[in-house]
Protein backbone atom coordinates (compact mmCIF):
# COMPACT_ATOMS: atom_id res chain seq x y z
CA UNK A 1 0.00 0.00 0.00
CA UNK A 2 1.27 3.45 -0.42
CA UNK A 3 2.26 4.91 2.34
CA UNK A 4 2.18 8.30 0.46
CA UNK A 5 1.20 9.41 -2.89
CA UNK A 6 -0.16 12.23 -5.50
CA UNK A 7 -1.84 12.08 -8.49
CA UNK A 8 -2.00 14.78 -11.28
CA UNK A 9 -0.87 17.52 -8.88
CA UNK A 10 -1.55 21.14 -10.83
CA UNK A 11 0.01 24.38 -8.77
CA UNK A 12 0.09 27.77 -9.91
CA UNK A 13 2.39 30.33 -8.04
CA UNK A 14 2.08 33.61 -9.04
CA UNK A 15 2.57 33.92 -12.77
CA UNK A 16 4.36 30.06 -12.76
CA UNK A 17 2.96 27.20 -13.45
CA UNK A 18 5.16 25.26 -10.69
CA UNK A 19 3.84 21.69 -10.88
CA UNK A 20 2.06 20.44 -13.82
CA UNK A 21 0.13 17.44 -13.25
CA UNK A 22 3.09 15.95 -10.99
CA UNK A 23 2.46 12.34 -9.28
CA UNK A 24 4.22 10.43 -7.28
CA UNK A 25 3.62 7.63 -4.82
CA UNK A 26 6.14 6.77 -2.15
CA UNK A 27 5.51 3.53 -0.04
CA UNK A 28 6.20 2.89 3.69
CA UNK A 29 9.94 2.27 4.37
CA UNK A 30 11.03 3.77 1.29
CA UNK A 31 13.62 6.40 0.54
CA UNK A 32 12.67 8.47 -2.32
CA UNK A 33 14.89 11.68 -3.97
CA UNK A 34 13.33 14.20 -6.08
CA UNK A 35 16.03 15.58 -8.52
CA UNK A 36 15.94 18.22 -11.14
CA UNK A 37 17.20 21.35 -12.05
CA UNK A 38 16.66 24.84 -9.79
CA UNK A 39 13.13 25.83 -10.58
CA UNK A 40 12.02 22.37 -11.52
CA UNK A 41 9.08 22.34 -8.86
CA UNK A 42 10.67 19.46 -6.41
CA UNK A 43 10.87 21.65 -3.45
CA UNK A 44 6.84 22.71 -4.47
CA UNK A 45 6.02 19.14 -4.87
CA UNK A 46 7.10 18.42 -1.34
CA UNK A 47 5.39 20.99 0.16
CA UNK A 48 2.08 19.65 -1.48
CA UNK A 49 3.04 15.78 -0.30
CA UNK A 50 3.57 17.61 3.18
CA UNK A 51 0.74 19.35 3.24
CA UNK A 52 2.31 22.96 3.60
CA UNK A 53 0.73 23.97 0.24
CA UNK A 54 -2.69 23.13 -1.14
CA UNK A 55 -2.61 22.20 -5.23
CA UNK A 56 -5.19 23.93 -7.49
CA UNK A 57 -5.89 20.59 -8.76
CA UNK A 58 -5.44 16.69 -7.92
CA UNK A 59 -4.92 14.96 -4.69
CA UNK A 60 -2.59 14.42 -1.95
CA UNK A 61 -3.17 11.45 0.20
CA UNK A 62 -1.37 10.34 3.02
CA UNK A 63 -2.75 6.22 4.86
CA UNK A 64 -5.65 7.00 1.91
CA UNK A 65 -6.56 9.99 3.40
CA UNK A 66 -6.83 13.04 1.34
CA UNK A 67 -4.48 15.66 2.88
CA UNK A 68 -5.57 18.02 0.24
CA UNK A 69 -9.19 18.22 1.56
CA UNK A 70 -8.17 18.30 5.61
CA UNK A 71 -8.15 21.47 7.66
CA UNK A 72 -5.71 23.48 8.46
CA UNK A 73 -5.74 22.40 11.67
CA UNK A 74 -5.95 18.59 10.55
CA UNK A 75 -2.67 19.14 8.26
CA UNK A 76 -1.09 21.04 11.39
CA UNK A 77 -1.91 18.11 13.54
CA UNK A 78 -0.87 15.55 10.41
CA UNK A 79 2.30 17.37 10.69
CA UNK A 80 3.07 17.43 14.25
CA UNK A 81 2.39 13.65 14.65
CA UNK A 82 2.90 11.99 11.42
CA UNK A 83 5.79 14.06 9.73
CA UNK A 84 9.09 14.80 10.73
CA UNK A 85 11.05 17.90 8.50
CA UNK A 86 15.18 18.79 7.49
CA UNK A 87 15.11 21.43 5.43
CA UNK A 88 18.32 23.70 3.94
CA UNK A 89 18.13 26.11 6.56
CA UNK A 90 17.60 23.85 9.71
CA UNK A 91 14.66 25.94 10.50
CA UNK A 92 15.66 25.44 14.23
CA UNK A 93 14.64 27.92 16.14
CA UNK A 94 17.00 30.55 16.55
CA UNK A 95 16.46 31.53 21.00
CA UNK A 96 16.10 28.14 21.59
CA UNK A 97 19.15 25.99 22.65
CA UNK A 98 19.72 22.77 20.53
CA UNK A 99 18.21 20.39 23.62
CA UNK A 100 15.09 22.58 23.73
CA UNK A 101 14.50 22.52 19.98
CA UNK A 102 14.95 18.75 19.29
CA UNK A 103 12.60 18.52 22.15
CA UNK A 104 9.99 20.74 20.51
CA UNK A 105 8.13 18.30 18.19
CA UNK A 106 6.91 16.33 21.40
CA UNK A 107 6.43 19.33 23.58
CA UNK A 108 3.84 20.39 20.74
CA UNK A 109 2.40 17.18 21.19
CA UNK A 110 1.75 18.54 24.92
CA UNK A 111 4.55 16.09 26.47
CA UNK A 112 6.07 17.23 30.13
CA UNK A 113 9.27 18.52 29.96
CA UNK A 114 10.46 16.49 31.82
CA UNK A 115 9.16 13.30 29.70
CA UNK A 116 10.78 14.91 26.43
CA UNK A 117 14.21 15.82 27.87
CA UNK A 118 15.86 12.63 28.67
CA UNK A 119 14.33 11.32 24.98
CA UNK A 120 16.34 14.70 23.49
CA UNK A 121 19.54 14.41 25.38
CA UNK A 122 19.77 10.37 24.24
CA UNK A 123 18.97 11.52 20.29
CA UNK A 124 21.94 14.11 20.70
CA UNK A 125 23.74 11.51 22.05
CA UNK A 126 23.07 9.89 19.75
CA UNK A 127 24.46 11.96 16.87
CA UNK A 128 27.36 13.42 19.01
CA UNK A 129 25.86 16.87 20.22
CA UNK A 130 25.31 16.55 23.86
CA UNK A 131 28.31 18.52 24.66
CA UNK A 132 26.48 21.15 22.73
CA UNK A 133 23.02 20.79 24.16
CA UNK A 134 23.19 23.68 25.86
CA UNK A 135 23.97 25.95 22.86
CA UNK A 136 21.93 28.10 20.58
CA UNK A 137 21.73 27.49 16.73
CA UNK A 138 24.04 30.37 16.08
CA UNK A 139 27.19 28.84 18.26
CA UNK A 140 27.18 25.80 16.56
CA UNK A 141 28.38 24.48 13.34
CA UNK A 142 26.02 23.98 10.28
CA UNK A 143 26.38 20.42 10.91
CA UNK A 144 26.01 20.21 14.03
CA UNK A 145 22.84 22.34 13.75
CA UNK A 146 21.88 19.82 10.91
CA UNK A 147 22.48 17.00 13.23
CA UNK A 148 20.09 18.80 15.44
CA UNK A 149 17.54 19.36 12.93
CA UNK A 150 17.78 15.28 12.08
CA UNK A 151 17.07 14.77 15.87
CA UNK A 152 14.17 17.11 16.04
CA UNK A 153 13.09 15.55 13.21
CA UNK A 154 13.12 12.03 14.15
CA UNK A 155 12.43 12.20 17.96
CA UNK A 156 8.29 11.46 17.75
CA UNK A 157 9.12 9.01 15.42
CA UNK A 158 7.50 10.30 12.32
CA UNK A 159 6.40 7.89 9.71
CA UNK A 160 7.67 10.00 7.16
CA UNK A 161 10.48 12.26 6.86
CA UNK A 162 10.59 15.58 4.49
CA UNK A 163 13.99 16.26 3.43
CA UNK A 164 14.50 19.34 1.67
CA UNK A 165 18.32 19.99 0.28
CA UNK A 166 19.42 19.09 3.89
CA UNK A 167 22.52 19.31 2.89
CA UNK A 168 22.84 22.57 0.80
CA UNK A 169 24.88 24.74 3.19
CA UNK A 170 27.05 22.22 4.50
CA UNK A 171 30.47 21.05 3.03
CA UNK A 172 31.53 17.67 1.69
CA UNK A 173 32.50 15.95 4.94
CA UNK A 174 29.61 17.01 6.80
CA UNK A 175 27.00 16.74 4.08
CA UNK A 176 27.72 12.76 3.60
CA UNK A 177 27.72 12.62 7.29
CA UNK A 178 24.71 14.36 7.54
CA UNK A 179 23.22 12.37 4.47
CA UNK A 180 24.40 8.90 6.29
CA UNK A 181 22.89 9.95 9.10
CA UNK A 182 19.29 10.66 7.66
CA UNK A 183 19.11 7.29 5.30
CA UNK A 184 20.16 5.22 8.20
CA UNK A 185 17.82 6.51 10.88
CA UNK A 186 15.27 6.62 8.94
CA UNK A 187 15.67 2.73 7.85
CA UNK A 188 16.48 2.05 11.53
CA UNK A 189 12.69 3.54 12.18
CA UNK A 190 11.00 2.04 9.04
CA UNK A 191 9.50 5.39 8.08
CA UNK A 192 9.93 6.78 4.65
CA UNK A 193 12.01 9.54 3.29
CA UNK A 194 11.04 12.10 0.63
CA UNK A 195 14.57 13.59 -0.29
CA UNK A 196 14.58 17.17 -2.22
CA UNK A 197 18.53 16.94 -3.72
CA UNK A 198 20.24 18.13 -6.59
CA UNK A 199 23.04 16.62 -5.85
CA UNK A 200 23.75 13.04 -7.16
CA UNK A 201 25.89 12.07 -4.83
CA UNK A 202 23.40 12.71 -2.27
CA UNK A 203 20.71 11.02 -4.35
CA UNK A 204 22.38 7.41 -4.51
CA UNK A 205 21.41 7.02 -1.21
CA UNK A 206 17.98 6.94 -2.04
CA UNK A 207 15.78 3.62 -3.37
CA UNK A 208 14.16 5.75 -6.05
CA UNK A 209 15.03 8.95 -8.22
CA UNK A 210 12.79 11.20 -9.35
CA UNK A 211 13.54 13.90 -12.25
CA UNK A 212 10.66 16.83 -12.52
CA UNK A 213 11.58 19.17 -15.49
CA UNK A 214 9.25 22.22 -15.70
CA UNK A 215 6.69 21.00 -12.90
CA UNK A 216 6.51 17.64 -14.72
CA UNK A 217 7.83 14.70 -14.12
CA UNK A 218 10.59 13.52 -16.49
CA UNK A 219 10.83 9.84 -15.32
CA UNK A 220 11.42 7.74 -12.01
CA UNK A 221 13.69 4.95 -11.78
CA UNK A 222 15.19 2.62 -9.11
CA UNK A 223 18.84 3.96 -8.09
CA UNK A 224 21.35 1.95 -8.91
CA UNK B 1 0.88 23.62 28.01
CA UNK B 2 4.32 22.96 29.66
CA UNK B 3 5.85 23.23 26.01
CA UNK B 4 4.00 26.61 25.47
CA UNK B 5 5.41 28.04 28.76
CA UNK B 6 8.98 26.77 27.34
CA UNK B 7 8.93 28.34 24.53
CA UNK B 8 6.99 31.95 25.42
CA UNK B 9 9.24 32.62 28.57
CA UNK B 10 12.24 32.08 26.34
CA UNK B 11 14.87 35.00 26.74
CA UNK B 12 14.55 36.45 22.56
CA UNK B 13 17.23 39.07 23.09
CA UNK B 14 16.95 42.33 21.17
CA UNK B 15 13.56 41.12 20.02
CA UNK B 16 11.99 40.35 23.11
CA UNK B 17 13.52 43.55 24.76
CA UNK B 18 11.86 45.75 22.07
CA UNK B 19 8.48 43.50 22.46
CA UNK B 20 8.47 44.14 26.24
CA UNK B 21 9.29 47.95 26.08
CA UNK B 22 6.52 48.84 23.60
CA UNK B 23 3.66 46.59 25.23
CA UNK B 24 4.81 47.68 28.96
CA UNK B 25 3.99 51.29 27.80
CA UNK B 26 1.38 50.81 25.58
CA UNK B 27 -0.34 49.19 29.01
CA UNK B 28 0.77 51.67 31.04
CA UNK B 29 -0.31 54.34 29.96
CA UNK B 30 -3.45 52.63 29.25
CA UNK B 31 -3.57 52.04 33.02
CA UNK B 32 -2.88 55.71 34.29
CA UNK B 33 -6.20 56.82 31.54
CA UNK B 34 -8.31 53.81 33.30
CA UNK B 35 -6.95 54.68 36.49
CA UNK B 36 -8.05 58.32 36.80
CA UNK B 37 -11.45 57.13 34.99
CA UNK B 38 -11.99 55.43 38.17
CA UNK B 39 -10.74 58.31 40.76
CA UNK B 40 -12.56 60.90 39.24
CA UNK B 41 -13.96 62.75 41.84
CA UNK B 42 -17.63 63.75 41.90
CA UNK B 43 -16.97 68.06 41.94
CA UNK B 44 -20.52 69.31 42.15
CA UNK B 45 -21.76 70.69 39.09
CA UNK B 46 -18.96 68.72 37.08
CA UNK B 47 -20.01 66.17 34.86
CA UNK B 48 -17.80 63.48 36.50
CA UNK B 49 -19.36 60.40 34.66
CA UNK B 50 -19.15 61.62 31.42
CA UNK B 51 -15.90 62.93 31.89
CA UNK B 52 -14.65 59.66 33.19
CA UNK B 53 -16.23 57.54 30.61
CA UNK B 54 -14.21 59.90 28.19
CA UNK B 55 -10.53 58.67 30.15
CA UNK B 56 -11.71 55.47 30.19
CA UNK B 57 -12.22 54.99 26.54
CA UNK B 58 -9.43 57.33 25.97
CA UNK B 59 -7.21 54.02 27.25
CA UNK B 60 -8.00 51.91 24.15
CA UNK B 61 -6.06 53.92 21.98
CA UNK B 62 -3.18 53.34 24.35
CA UNK B 63 -3.09 49.67 23.31
CA UNK B 64 -1.80 50.62 19.91
CA UNK B 65 1.20 50.34 21.45
CA UNK B 66 0.75 46.47 22.43
CA UNK B 67 -0.57 45.78 18.77
CA UNK B 68 2.31 47.43 17.24
CA UNK B 69 4.92 45.28 19.91
CA UNK B 70 2.64 42.33 18.13
CA UNK B 71 3.71 43.21 15.05
CA UNK B 72 7.38 44.20 15.24
CA UNK B 73 7.81 41.36 17.48
CA UNK B 74 6.60 38.52 14.58
CA UNK B 75 8.83 40.83 11.90
CA UNK B 76 11.44 39.85 14.01
CA UNK B 77 10.99 36.59 15.13
CA UNK B 78 9.94 34.97 11.41
CA UNK B 79 12.05 31.80 11.66
CA UNK B 80 10.94 31.09 15.04
CA UNK B 81 7.14 31.05 13.93
CA UNK B 82 7.29 29.33 10.70
CA UNK B 83 9.22 26.87 12.47
CA UNK B 84 7.03 26.03 15.22
CA UNK B 85 4.13 26.09 12.33
CA UNK B 86 6.14 23.72 10.32
CA UNK B 87 6.54 21.23 13.10
CA UNK B 88 3.06 21.34 13.33
CA UNK B 89 1.35 24.35 15.56
CA UNK B 90 -1.48 25.48 14.15
CA UNK B 91 -1.99 29.49 13.52
CA UNK B 92 -4.01 29.67 16.50
CA UNK B 93 -1.81 27.97 18.75
CA UNK B 94 1.30 30.37 17.83
CA UNK B 95 -1.38 33.51 18.14
CA UNK B 96 -2.04 32.44 21.45
CA UNK B 97 1.47 32.07 22.45
CA UNK B 98 2.41 35.34 20.92
CA UNK B 99 -0.44 36.66 23.48
CA UNK B 100 1.02 34.57 26.24
CA UNK B 101 4.22 36.39 25.68
CA UNK B 102 2.66 39.59 25.99
CA UNK B 103 1.13 38.87 29.64
CA UNK B 104 4.65 39.56 31.57
CA UNK B 105 4.97 42.64 29.76
CA UNK B 106 0.86 44.12 30.34
CA UNK B 107 1.86 43.17 34.11
CA UNK B 108 4.67 45.11 34.90
CA UNK B 109 3.17 47.95 32.23
CA UNK B 110 -0.10 48.08 34.67
CA UNK B 111 2.01 48.34 37.34
CA UNK B 112 4.29 50.83 36.39
CA UNK B 113 1.15 52.65 35.21
CA UNK B 114 -0.44 52.67 38.85
CA UNK B 115 2.81 53.78 40.40
CA UNK B 116 3.49 56.94 37.69
CA UNK B 117 -0.52 57.30 38.66
CA UNK B 118 0.34 57.62 42.51
CA UNK B 119 3.44 59.61 41.80
CA UNK B 120 1.69 61.99 39.82
CA UNK B 121 -1.16 62.20 42.01
CA UNK B 122 1.41 62.83 45.05
CA UNK B 123 3.33 65.70 42.93
CA UNK B 124 -0.31 67.45 42.25
CA UNK B 125 -1.17 67.24 46.59
CA UNK B 126 2.68 68.58 47.44
CA UNK B 127 1.22 71.89 45.30
CA UNK B 128 -1.35 74.09 47.59
CA UNK B 129 -3.92 73.29 44.87
CA UNK B 130 -5.89 76.99 45.64
CA UNK B 131 -7.74 76.31 42.31
CA UNK B 132 -8.18 72.39 42.95
CA UNK B 133 -12.27 71.53 43.75
CA UNK B 134 -11.25 68.65 45.34
CA UNK B 135 -8.41 67.10 47.29
CA UNK B 136 -5.20 64.85 45.93
CA UNK B 137 -6.48 62.48 48.06
CA UNK B 138 -9.17 62.34 45.96
CA UNK B 139 -7.73 61.07 43.13
CA UNK B 140 -7.71 57.36 45.00
CA UNK B 141 -8.99 54.57 42.63
CA UNK B 142 -11.40 52.12 44.55
CA UNK B 143 -8.63 48.96 45.34
CA UNK B 144 -10.66 46.35 44.35
CA UNK B 145 -11.97 47.87 41.39
CA UNK B 146 -8.89 49.34 40.83
CA UNK B 147 -7.14 45.92 40.67
CA UNK B 148 -9.62 44.43 38.53
CA UNK B 149 -9.67 47.26 35.96
CA UNK B 150 -5.32 46.74 35.52
CA UNK B 151 -6.29 42.66 35.45
CA UNK B 152 -8.64 43.59 32.78
CA UNK B 153 -6.66 46.07 30.95
CA UNK B 154 -3.44 42.59 30.79
CA UNK B 155 -6.44 40.38 29.57
CA UNK B 156 -7.01 42.78 27.11
CA UNK B 157 -3.46 43.57 26.09
CA UNK B 158 -3.55 40.01 25.22
CA UNK B 159 -6.65 40.10 22.62
CA UNK B 160 -5.01 43.15 21.57
CA UNK B 161 -2.06 40.69 20.12
CA UNK B 162 -4.41 38.31 18.93
CA UNK B 163 -6.54 40.95 16.78
CA UNK B 164 -3.42 42.17 15.52
CA UNK B 165 -1.93 38.83 14.50
CA UNK B 166 -4.88 38.49 12.66
CA UNK B 167 -3.18 40.52 10.11
CA UNK B 168 -0.60 38.23 9.59
CA UNK B 169 0.42 34.97 7.55
CA UNK B 170 1.54 32.07 10.12
CA UNK B 171 2.56 29.46 7.26
CA UNK B 172 5.00 27.17 7.82
CA UNK B 173 7.37 28.36 4.95
CA UNK B 174 7.07 32.27 6.43
CA UNK B 175 5.45 34.48 9.14
CA UNK B 176 4.98 37.57 7.65
CA UNK B 177 2.13 40.49 7.53
CA UNK B 178 -0.16 40.14 4.53
CA UNK B 179 0.28 42.47 2.16
CA UNK B 180 -2.24 44.96 1.25
CA UNK B 181 -3.23 47.02 -1.60
CA UNK B 182 -1.31 50.23 -1.78
CA UNK B 183 -3.89 52.40 -3.11
CA UNK B 184 -5.71 54.97 -0.71
CA UNK B 185 -9.12 54.42 -2.07
CA UNK B 186 -11.64 56.58 -1.43
CA UNK B 187 -13.30 55.52 1.65
CA UNK B 188 -10.36 55.95 3.96
CA UNK B 189 -10.08 60.00 3.49
CA UNK B 190 -13.79 60.47 3.49
CA UNK B 191 -14.01 58.76 6.61
CA UNK B 192 -11.14 61.57 8.04
CA UNK B 193 -12.48 64.61 6.33
CA UNK B 194 -15.90 63.79 8.15
CA UNK B 195 -14.61 63.05 11.25
CA UNK B 196 -12.74 66.67 10.65
CA UNK B 197 -16.02 68.28 9.52
CA UNK B 198 -18.31 67.09 12.36
CA UNK B 199 -15.11 67.91 14.96
CA UNK B 200 -15.57 71.69 13.49
CA UNK B 201 -19.70 71.78 13.39
CA UNK B 202 -20.50 69.55 16.44
CA UNK B 203 -20.03 71.85 18.99
CA UNK B 204 -22.66 74.30 17.85
CA UNK B 205 -25.20 71.66 17.90
CA UNK B 206 -28.39 72.19 20.80
CA UNK B 207 -28.81 70.93 23.19
CA UNK B 208 -25.62 70.09 24.56
CA UNK B 209 -25.64 66.84 25.14
CA UNK B 210 -26.08 66.67 21.49
CA UNK B 211 -22.54 67.79 20.61
CA UNK B 212 -20.96 66.25 23.43
CA UNK B 213 -22.04 63.10 21.44
CA UNK B 214 -21.52 64.70 18.10
CA UNK B 215 -17.93 65.88 19.31
CA UNK B 216 -17.39 61.75 20.27
CA UNK B 217 -18.45 60.46 16.94
CA UNK B 218 -16.08 62.80 15.16
CA UNK B 219 -13.04 62.06 17.32
CA UNK B 220 -13.55 57.87 16.77
CA UNK B 221 -14.11 58.93 13.12
CA UNK B 222 -11.11 61.04 12.98
CA UNK B 223 -8.90 57.96 14.76
CA UNK B 224 -10.23 55.51 12.22
CA UNK B 225 -9.47 58.08 9.56
CA UNK B 226 -6.14 58.53 10.98
CA UNK B 227 -5.37 54.75 11.28
CA UNK B 228 -6.89 54.21 7.36
CA UNK B 229 -5.35 56.61 5.76
CA UNK B 230 -1.75 56.85 8.09
CA UNK B 231 -0.08 54.09 6.50
CA UNK B 232 -0.80 55.20 3.32
CA UNK B 233 0.37 58.96 3.60
CA UNK B 234 3.79 57.66 5.83
CA UNK B 235 4.78 54.82 3.28
CA UNK B 236 3.35 55.68 -0.01
CA UNK B 237 4.15 59.28 0.43
CA UNK B 238 7.22 59.57 1.88
CA UNK B 239 8.31 56.30 -0.48
CA UNK B 240 7.43 58.35 -3.85
CA UNK B 241 8.96 61.85 -2.25
CA UNK B 242 12.35 60.18 -1.83
CA UNK B 243 12.30 58.33 -4.96
CA UNK B 244 11.67 61.52 -7.10
CA UNK B 245 14.03 63.52 -5.00
CA UNK B 246 16.93 62.12 -5.89
CA UNK B 247 18.91 59.64 -8.18
CA UNK B 248 20.98 58.38 -5.28
CA UNK B 249 21.42 54.89 -4.68
CA UNK B 250 20.87 55.68 -1.14
CA UNK B 251 17.56 57.33 -2.01
CA UNK B 252 16.16 54.86 -4.06
CA UNK B 253 17.28 52.33 -1.31
CA UNK B 254 15.11 54.25 1.39
CA UNK B 255 12.62 54.55 -0.49
CA UNK B 256 11.68 51.05 -1.47
CA UNK B 257 12.84 49.96 2.44
CA UNK B 258 9.83 52.73 3.59
CA UNK B 259 7.59 51.81 0.61
CA UNK B 260 8.25 47.68 1.44
CA UNK B 261 7.60 48.77 5.81
CA UNK B 262 4.17 48.31 6.29
CA UNK B 263 4.31 48.19 10.44
CA UNK B 264 6.65 51.27 10.08
CA UNK B 265 3.57 53.17 8.46
CA UNK B 266 1.57 51.91 10.78
CA UNK B 267 3.64 53.38 13.39
CA UNK B 268 3.62 56.73 12.64
CA UNK B 269 -0.67 56.99 12.26
CA UNK B 270 -0.40 55.25 15.85
CA UNK B 271 1.87 57.60 17.55
CA UNK B 272 -0.88 60.75 16.07
CA UNK B 273 -3.81 58.64 17.64
CA UNK B 274 -1.88 58.66 20.67
CA UNK B 275 -1.30 61.38 21.24
CA UNK B 276 -4.60 62.69 19.49
CA UNK B 277 -5.98 61.12 22.85
CA UNK B 278 -3.09 62.39 25.41
CA UNK B 279 -4.28 66.22 24.46
CA UNK B 280 -8.05 65.21 24.79
CA UNK B 281 -7.39 63.63 28.13
CA UNK B 282 -4.97 66.15 29.37
CA UNK B 283 -7.63 68.79 28.49
CA UNK B 284 -10.60 67.56 30.58
CA UNK B 285 -8.46 67.20 32.92
CA UNK B 286 -7.30 70.59 33.58
CA UNK B 287 -9.93 72.18 32.60
CA UNK B 288 -12.04 69.95 35.14
CA UNK B 289 -9.49 70.43 37.62
CA UNK B 290 -9.33 74.08 36.92
CA UNK B 291 -12.87 74.63 36.70
CA UNK B 292 -15.14 76.72 39.71
CA UNK B 293 -12.13 78.26 40.91
CA UNK B 294 -12.63 81.42 42.24
CA UNK B 295 -9.68 84.04 41.16
CA UNK B 296 -7.16 84.31 43.49
CA UNK B 297 -3.47 85.06 43.99
CA UNK B 298 -2.90 82.13 43.75
CA UNK B 299 -4.38 81.57 40.29
CA UNK B 300 -1.04 83.60 38.73
CA UNK B 301 0.61 80.05 40.19
CA UNK B 302 0.33 76.82 38.85
CA UNK B 303 -2.31 74.91 39.90
CA UNK B 304 -2.34 71.91 41.62
CA UNK B 305 -4.68 70.29 38.79
CA UNK B 306 -2.38 72.47 35.83
CA UNK B 307 0.68 70.30 37.79
CA UNK B 308 -0.97 67.30 37.52
CA UNK B 309 -2.21 67.46 33.70
CA UNK B 310 0.96 68.98 32.79
CA UNK B 311 2.89 66.22 34.43
CA UNK B 312 0.70 63.56 32.73
CA UNK B 313 1.16 64.49 29.64
CA UNK B 314 4.84 65.01 29.78
CA UNK B 315 4.75 61.29 31.05
CA UNK B 316 2.62 60.18 28.56
CA UNK B 317 4.35 61.79 25.52
CA UNK B 318 7.94 60.89 27.27
CA UNK B 319 6.39 56.96 27.04
CA UNK B 320 5.20 57.31 23.76
CA UNK B 321 8.13 59.18 21.82
CA UNK B 322 10.33 56.36 23.60
CA UNK B 323 8.13 53.63 21.74
CA UNK B 324 8.54 55.53 18.82
CA UNK B 325 12.09 55.46 18.97
CA UNK B 326 12.48 51.84 20.11
CA UNK B 327 10.31 51.12 17.31
CA UNK B 328 12.04 52.79 14.81
CA UNK B 329 15.41 51.43 15.85
CA UNK B 330 13.80 48.16 15.58
CA UNK B 331 13.34 48.85 12.53
CA UNK B 332 16.57 49.83 11.64
CA UNK B 333 18.07 46.95 13.43
CA UNK B 334 15.83 44.64 11.67
CA UNK B 335 17.72 45.71 8.30
CA UNK B 336 21.08 46.12 9.46
CA UNK B 337 22.01 42.50 7.50
CA UNK B 338 20.44 43.95 4.46
CA UNK B 339 21.77 47.04 4.59
CA UNK B 340 25.44 45.40 5.55
CA UNK B 341 25.34 43.49 2.46
CA UNK B 342 24.43 46.57 0.70
CA UNK B 343 26.97 48.42 1.76
CA UNK B 344 30.35 47.68 -0.46
CA UNK B 345 27.85 48.52 -3.42
CA UNK B 346 26.86 51.94 -2.34
CA UNK B 347 30.39 52.57 -0.66
CA UNK B 348 32.21 55.20 -2.90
Amino acid sequence: MASLECRNVHLRLGATDALRGASVDVQAGEIVALRGRSGSGKSTLLHCLAGILQPDSGSVSYGGTRIDELSERDRSALRRDAFGFVFQAGMLVPDLPLRENVMLPLLLTGARRRVAGPQADAWLERLGLLACAHRLPAAVSGGQAQRAALARALIHRPRVVFADEPTGALDSEASELVVELLTSLVRDDGAALVLVTHDAAVAAYADREVMLLDGAILQSEVAA
Amino acid sequence: MIGSVLIAFRNGGRAAAVRFALTAAGVSLASIFLLAALAYPETGSEPAGERALVLALLSLPMLLLVALSALVGMRMRTQRLAALRLLGATPAFVAALTALETCPAALAGALAGAFSFRRAADLAGAFQPARLPFSAGDLEPPLVPGVLALGALVLLAGAVVLLALRDALLHPLAARARTRSAKLGRTRPAVLALGLIGFLLAPALQPAAIAAAGVLVSLLAIVAGLLACGPWLTQQGASRALLRASDRPSALLAGRFIGADRPGGFRAPAMIVIVVALLVGTTILSSSLGAGSAPSAASEQLSGGEVFALALLGLCLVTGIAGTIISAVDGVGSRRRELGLLRPAVRR
